[in-house]
């Protein structure tokens, strides 16, 4: 997934259509009507069409744990209030589902907050996740982690500092410009060089005669 | 009509999204395209990935970087403005180095490691020394860390850093390149806006 080029390819700007399931938004006003018509077709449309992503912003926020649970919830909610007319403006259904995902995120963290204060001792039997990564997962990490080291340090001294600025010091980009003597410009096409060589450096590592690590590495970017 | 309804948003905005700096309203325009393409949360992976490994590879490579002597770094004379005849700009570095005492100072790049966790009754263990570049290392047993930012406050209240943190086996990490003066300041990790947990910070004298 990341030995491939920064892709400059994708649509951006005025280009490829953004809409894939080829719900436009004129028709969101007629789905959330079939909604509260009644209409199963509809509410199955409505889980299809934002199913995948409201999962993947869950789990982004909350990590793996109970996503089927928040994912029903979250729909739940849509369709109670559009069936109780509450979706005031129909036209509007990406903001509202986004609304409603965003408070189910911010009450699940207010009551993991409210447990923690309320939770006296670690040796109560609280049970936690083992999140530690697998062995094949953690290997790959490692490889992507040395082919990042090998860019920055073949790179120029400056070039390393203005991304050291930007990705570990987490300056803005007008300040690094401002101190360093860069334009806009200028600091893109580092940013994009570095991304570039990352993938380059990862494509020769692919390359290379069959390792075990190795064909992780292949497989993680699908060759 | 949002601004990705017809396109999809450029790799600045994923960046900027995956370091925690999208605000609205193009947050809003952002997450609510994410809801319904595939492509762009790939995309949001990847870029994510590469923030996380830049940040960290960054770390270790200014880890084992030589250290400057802060002698060497003004002699390098890179902070004077522009030409400067040759007397006057001894002057200049004559008076700066008699206000700044390099002496006292912590040498650029030397980075301490600290390791906060929450703790209960008691004072504070003394963790840090001022003058010292700062990579904390924070205690999230219990906790889904995943998209928090941590914010350090000094004991007054004052905001003096807000940055994402990134998950480093098993531990929430930030840096804080610039050090702190000596005093007591605080730690929170925030999601969505809210404090989920609290680490007491003491930076003592050197």
């Amino acid at each position: 997934m990341m030995l491939t080029i920064p892709d400059e390819t994708i649509p951006s700007g005025n280009s490829e259509p953004a809409d894939p399931e080829g719900v436009a938004e004129k028709e969101w006003a007629g789905l959330v009507e079939s909604i509260r018509a009644g209409d199963q077709d509809a509410m199955t449309k409505l889980y299809t069409t934002f199913g995948r992503g409201v999962r993947y912003y869950l789990s982004r926020q909350l990590g793996a744990q109970e996503i089927d649970d928040k994912v029903h919830d979250t729909f739940l909610v849509v369709l109670g209030a559009i069936q109780r007319g509450e979706l005031r403006e129909p036209d509007r259904l990406m903001g509202f589902v986004r609304t409603v995902v965003r408070r189910l995120v911010a009450t699940h963290i207010d009551r993991l907050v409210e447990e923690r204060r309320e939770r006296t001792d670690l040796e109560d039997g609280f049970q936690m996740a083992d999140e530690r990564v697998d062995p094949e997962r953690d290997t790959l990490r490692r490889q992507k982690m040395e082919i990042m080291q090998e860019v920055l340090q073949t790179i120029s001294r400056r070039d390393r500092e203005i991304l050291t600025r930007f990705y570990l010091y987490e300056q803005c980009q007008e300040q690094i410009c401002r101190e360093m003597g860069l334009n806009d410009t200028q600091f893109r096409l580092l940013k994009s060089r570095a991304k570039q060589r990352f993938a380059e450096l990862g494509r020769r590592r692919l390359e290379k005669p069959n390792t075990s690590e190795n064909n992780i590495l292949r497989k993680s970017a699908g060759a | 009509m949002t601004k990705f309804k017809k396109t999809h948003p450029e790799e600045e905005i994923l960046e900027r999204f995956s370091m925690g700096r999208l605000v609205e309203p193009e947050l809003g325009e952002f997450e609510e395209h994410l809801l319904i393409c595939d492509r762009c949360q790939e995309r949001l992976d990847e870029a994510t990935e590469f923030t996380a490994l830049m940040r960290e590879a960054a770390g270790k490579v200014a880890e084992e970087a030589p250290v400057e002597s802060a002698w060497r770094q003004w002699l390098r004379l890179d902070w004077l403005p522009g030409r400067m005849p040759a007397l006057a700009g001894a002057m200049v570095i004559l008076m700066a180095v008699l206000a700044w005492q390099p002496w006292r100072a912590a040498a650029p790049g030397e980075w301490r490691t600290v390791e906060l966790a929450t703790m209960r009754g008691g004072p504070p263990p003394l963790a840090a020394l001022e003058g010292y570049a700062l990579h904390l290392r924070l205690d999230v047993t219990g906790l889904d860390a995943a998209g928090t930012t941590a914010q350090i406050v000094s004991a007054n209240g004052a905001l003096v850093t807000d940055t994402p943190v990134a998950l480093v086996e098993g531990k929430a990490e930030l840096r804080h390149a610039a050090g702190l003066e000596a005093g007591q300041y605080w730690v929170r990790l925030k999601k969505a806006g809210k404090t989920v947990r609290e680490y007491s910070l003491a930076v003592a004298r050197r």
